[in-house]
This record gives C-alpha cells, structure tokens and sequence, in this order.
C-alpha cells in the first residue's frame, strides 16, 4: 500500500490530466454520435449546441426552467428547478471543482492554446492583484445575469416590460462553447449575426466578440475564461462540503510561492492563505498543480472521503520539476 | 352590397359550400380563425390551448375543410356524424378526446401535459357513389416545456403508428437531428412516408400546399416516401422580417383500390383512402441571419485584442537600467 501511495504522490498529474481531458473532450464533444448522454445537469461546457454533444451543460437547462412564470415555481415547474438542481449539486459534491480542471472540453480547449503558446516561445500575460480581484466579480455579475433575465422574459421585473424573447438564453447566446464546440464536429452554423431585431443582432455579435476575445485572450493567459466562467461561481456553493477537497497543512507551509507561481488562474491565496484548511478557492480549478509543485512533505493533501489520494512529496517535487529545471 | 347579391351568395353557400364538405379535404389544424385568435394561447411550435374553469389545459385542434391551409373553412365539416377520434398520449395511452362546436368553433379537444408527441385522428368511414371512403385526418401535437426538463427526448421523438386502428396514415419523417426545439424551416427537405395498415404504400398521389397556394404533386416511391422541399412562402421588406412567423401547410395522400363489399349494409366497389397531415413551418435562418458578417466579426476580434495585449506590454516595459553595488557602501 505505501509502494502504491509512494508512486501517485510522486508522479506526474500533469501528464495524467492532459490524457485523462482528452478522453473527457471526447466524451462530451463525440458521445452524442455514440448515443452517450451522461446527463442534462452537468457542471461542465457540454454543450447542447454541438450536435454530438455527450451531455448538456446545466447552465442550459438553468436558464430554461427559469424562464417560467411566478405561477408555475410553485407548480411542476418549480419542482424540476428543484430537481434539476439536486442533479447539478450531485455532481458538484462529489468531484466539485475537478470539473473544471480535468473534464470541461472548453477548459482543455484553452489548455491546447497554451500549449500552442509555448511551443511558439511566447511569453504569458498574468493579472496585478487588483486587476484579478476586480476581473473575478465578472464571474458573479454573469451569473445573476442568467438567472434573471430569464426570469424577466416570462414575468415583468418591478414592473418593467418583459424583456424580448432574442435575448433567451443570455448566456448560451454570448458563451464561446456555444460557437467553439460545434467547430470540433465540422459545424460552423453557429457563427453568424442574427439580424432579426435590434437584440438578436447584439447578442449574438456579442457572441462572435467574446469568442475572438476567448481565442486571442487563451492565448495569452493561461484559463482565461475561467475567471469569468458563471459555473466556476455556482460550483463553489459546493466547494466547501465537497467530498473532493484540497487541504492544506499549514504548519508545514513555508510560503515559498511555489504553488502561486504554476497556478493557471492565478490565485494568490492559495500561497497565502494560513487559516483555512479547505484551500479550494471560487477561481481554483482543482488541476492539482499546486500539489505538484510543493516541495513541502504533506503541506498540500488531495483527499476524496477524507482519504487522501494525492499529497505533496519532496521527492515528488524534485522528481517532477529540480530534475527537469522547469517551473514555467 | 346590394340584397340581391346577398341572397345569390347565400344561395351559393347553401348549395355549394355544404356539398363540398364531402368531397373536401377534413383536416386538424391549430391555428385558430381569426375573431377568436386573441382568446388562444400558444404553445411549443404554435400548439393551441385553453385553460377550462377547473384550471387544466386543454389541447385544441379546428376541424378545417379544404386543400389550402389558409382558405380551408373552420364549419361543422365532419362527413359523418359520429367520426371517430383517436388519441395517444406520449406513454402509448388512448386518452380521450371531444368534437364539440361552440364558442371556439368545430374543435377537437383533449386533456393532456405530458411531455412528448400525442398522436390524433379524426377517422371516418362511409359509402358514397359505390365507393367506402377512409377519411383520416391527423395531427402531431407537441407537448414540451423546458422546464419540464428533457429527459429521454430521443426517444419521445420516433414515430409511433396505429396499425389496428387506423389504415392508412401520413407520417412525416423526422429531419436529421430534430428534437422538440427544432422548427421546419422554408428550404428544408421533408419527406412524408404514406402507410397502408402499417405498411409503405407505392404510387400513392401526394400533395403538399402552402399558405400562399404553392402546390406540389408527387407519387410515393418504393418505401411510402414522398420527399419535398418547403418553399419559402414569405417575402417581406428586410427590416419587416418576422423570424417567428408560423406558415402552415397541408399535406394530403390519395389511394383507391377496386375491392367490392358491403358496410353498414351499403354495398360498395372500391375503397377510397384519404389522408391529411397540417404542419408549419418557420422563415430559413438564411434570410436573416449572415454567417459572413459572423466570421469577419470574429477574425476582426482577435487581432484587435492581441493588438491592444502587444501595445500594452510595450507600455508596461520600462527602459533599461543599470544599477552598481559598491561591496563597501
């Protein structure tokens, strides 16, 4: 048992998780064509406007069923909300941010664009301080968005007329999964402007915008997206009691900075905090990498059920990064 | 109008209109005429119901007369007294359905909130100048609130048909990748498969009308099948578009065979089979939407940003400069 502990501890996760996306993109970009549906609730970019999607991304069918009149969240209505939501924080529970990090297919996709970066030796972009804590609101305002304007389209809101029907779903319509996916299927039916009304047209060119800025921005930083991402803000309402935790033993930090230095995202916290136990951060992703740059024995611990499953090692850390001279 | 045109078309009406409600077209439709049109509410794909006092939806379908969906009379059409109604709820249950006339009109009605396709038939038979007519008129009625969540939508989507039941039906094959969100559009290919006690009818005449009179005849091939393509049927100033703008359209199937026998005690020598079929559709996505400007939005974007990244780098460097530490300060 310790043979088997000491070799996951001292492996690669980086390696594992690089394999381990591709399967997931494959799963949720390919599955439909193989009549895989994992669910409708998913905390991931699976998205339904790719045809051979194998699942739906919750934000989805989050937005559908608020799009219901008062009357009816009292009624069966209410009761799917409430359902689907049991489904969404089932999922949630049990792997919590890791959906983030090893599973959503736009989180690999901008994983690629990195890789693609550093094969063409350019440098990347990382926000000040202030800047990230002002960009991470993004997230939050995203996501009070999308719960009500669907709510403003089926009831009028402190006795404003309802809002046009174009702008439904207001996420999906400015999501970059909704115009990158497809294009991993061949189809590029979702690139164009709606010139319909006033609100279709600025929709979906809002669309066509966020997705350049998602392309060219991935580019330059690392999870770009991320940052804003309305479903990394509704995964961390189960981050806390989540069964998949990232401790940290602060005692055994020495605030070498390490584990902020390879954060994709750029979460300081995670260096500075010395308070909390549970270190999962409303930006983490969970990709581990913290973990693996830690030179400190058990300072960084990975625990599933309160079993550990993956801890900082020394020898870990010199085997994954001393020996390649690599903390990039 | 003078009174003497008045009683010329009343005669006209008495005479002609109510003899051409046998030889017509019977088919269900769910747009509603127009004087009551603003009592009705709407649902998925332009679905017509109304709440009852106690509070339950009902579904309702106008019983129409006629070969074109937009000329078609809303009038007690049936050519029998007692037609036949047939309803199939999405779980495969006969539910029970009602021809009534009053204030919507000559409907058909039913009960029913679950979430799929209810499969409904307004059947009749009977003898007329030696030949039994089959009259089916059909309809797809989806039943779907998101909401309600999509759970085993695939499935809900295949076709069911009723072989014991009902002879002789249309059947409209799904287009590739439909779901409950997928609207008919003008351009897309259609094809309406015609059976016979569940089996695909060869040469049978099928005809596909539109809301503006565009009529189009086929035979059916080998498999039942009857491809067409819908026509665009809409062509308004650009900025009047109306993306959501419902056409319908009618689809009707012929089919006598010589076959001699007796119904109801009446002798007859050939059986007549008629279908019918209403469905809508919705303007293409093509006529108001650009997937070039799409692109070149997008392609434009992406330099633009890494544009406004490249000068802000420049902006943040700052200019070289050499600092000497002297070991003795």
């Amino acid at each position: 048992m310790k043979k088997i502990r000491a070799f996951i501890n001292n492996s690669n996760i980086s390696k594992f998780r690089f394999y381990f996306q591709i399967a997931a993109f494959v799963l949720f970009v390919y599955g439909g064509y193989f009549y895989v549906t994992i669910s409708e609730k998913l905390p991931t970019f699976a998205c339904p406007f790719n045809k051979g999607s194998g699942g739906t991304c919750y934000l989805m069918p989050l937005q559908h069923q608020l799009h219901m009149t008062w009357s009816r969240f009292i009624g069966p209505g209410g009761i799917h909300l409430l359902k689907g939501f049991l489904v969404f924080a089932c999922f949630g529970l049990v792997f919590s941010k890791a959906w983030c990090g090893y599973l959503c297919p736009l989180g690999t996709i901008q994983d690629w664009i990195t890789k693609l970066r550093k094969v063409l030796h350019i440098r990347f972009s990382k926000y000040g301080e202030t800047t990230f804590k002002g960009l991470k609101k993004i997230k939050y305002i995203l996501l009070f968005l999308l719960i009500i304007i669907p709510l403003g389209v089926s009831n009028s809101l402190l006795w404003l007329p309802k809002f046009s029907h174009d702008i439904f779903p207001p996420f999906c319509k400015i999501c970059p999964g909704r115009i990158v996916l497809p294009l991993f299927t061949g189809d590029t039916s979702q690139i164009y402007i709606d010139f319909s009304t006033k609100t279709a047209m600025t929709m979906t060119a809002l669309g066509m915008i966020v997705t350049g800025i998602f392309f060219t921005g991935s580019f330059f930083k690392k999870r770009f997206f991320c940052l804003f991402c309305p479903m990394s803000a509704l995964l961390y309402i189960f981050s806390k009691v989540a069964i998949l935790r990232l401790n940290k033993n602060v005692a055994k930090c020495t605030r070498c900075g390490n584990c902020y230095r390879v954060c994709d995202v750029g979460i300081k916290e995670i260096a500075d905090d010395v308070i909390n136990k549970n270190i999962v951060k409303d930006d983490c992703m969970l990709c581990l990498k913290c973990v693996e740059a830690c030179p400190e024995e058990g300072c960084l611990e990975v625990s599933f059920f309160n079993i550990p499953v993956f801890m900082s090692t020394e020898t870990g850390f010199f085997k994954r990064y001393c020996l390649r001279n690599e903390i990039k | 109008m003078r009174l003497k045109d008045r009683i010329l078309i009343a005669i006209f009406l008495l005479f002609f209109a109510e003899g051409a409600s046998a030889s017509e077209n019977i088919w269900l439709s769910n747009t509603p005429p127009k004087k009551i049109s603003k009592k009705i509410r709407h649902g998925m794909h332009g679905v017509s119901f109304i709440k009852g006092n106690d509070g339950r939806e009902k579904k309702i379908l106008w019983i129409r007369s006629g070969s074109f969906p937009v000329e078609s009379q809303y009038a007690n059409c049936t050519n029998t007294k007692n037609p036949v109604i047939f309803v199939c709820s999405p779980d495969g249950k006969l539910i029970k359905g009602n021809v009534s006339h009053g204030l919507w009109g000559h409907v058909l009605t039913f009960e029913g909130n679950m979430e799929g396709f209810y499969n409904v038939y307004l059947f009749e038979r009977f003898v007329e100048e030696e030949t039994l007519n089959i009259v089916v008129a059909k309809a797809e009625v989806l039943s779907h609130k998101c909401s309600n969540g999509h759970a085993g939508m695939r499935k809900k989507m295949l076709h069911r048909t009723f072989n014991e039941e009902i002879p002789f039906e249309i059947v409209r094959e799904r287009i590739p990748g439909e779901d409950f969100h997928t609207f008919l559009s003008s351009g897309d290919d259609v094809t309406f498969k015609v059976l016979l006690k569940g089996a695909p009818l060869e040469y049978s005449k099928v005809m596909l009308s539109t809301q503006k009179r565009w009529v189009n005849n086929l035979k059916t091939d080998i498999n039942g099948g009857a491809a067409f393509q819908l026509v665009g049927d809409y062509y308004p100033r650009f900025k009047e578009i109306n993306k959501r703008n419902i056409h319908n359209f009618l689809v009707t199937a012929e089919y006598t065979v010589k076959k001699s026998g007796s119904y109801q005690g009446i002798p007859y020598e050939r059986i007549h089979y008629a279908g019918t079929l209403g469905g809508s559709y919705i303007p293409s996505k093509t006529m108001y939407t650009s997937y070039l400007y799409g692109l070149i939005l997008l392609i434009f974007v992406m330099p633009a940003v890494a544009t406004l990244i490249y000068f802000y780098r420049e902006h943040r460097k700052r200019p070289y400069k050499e600092y000497a530490f002297r070991e003795k300060d």
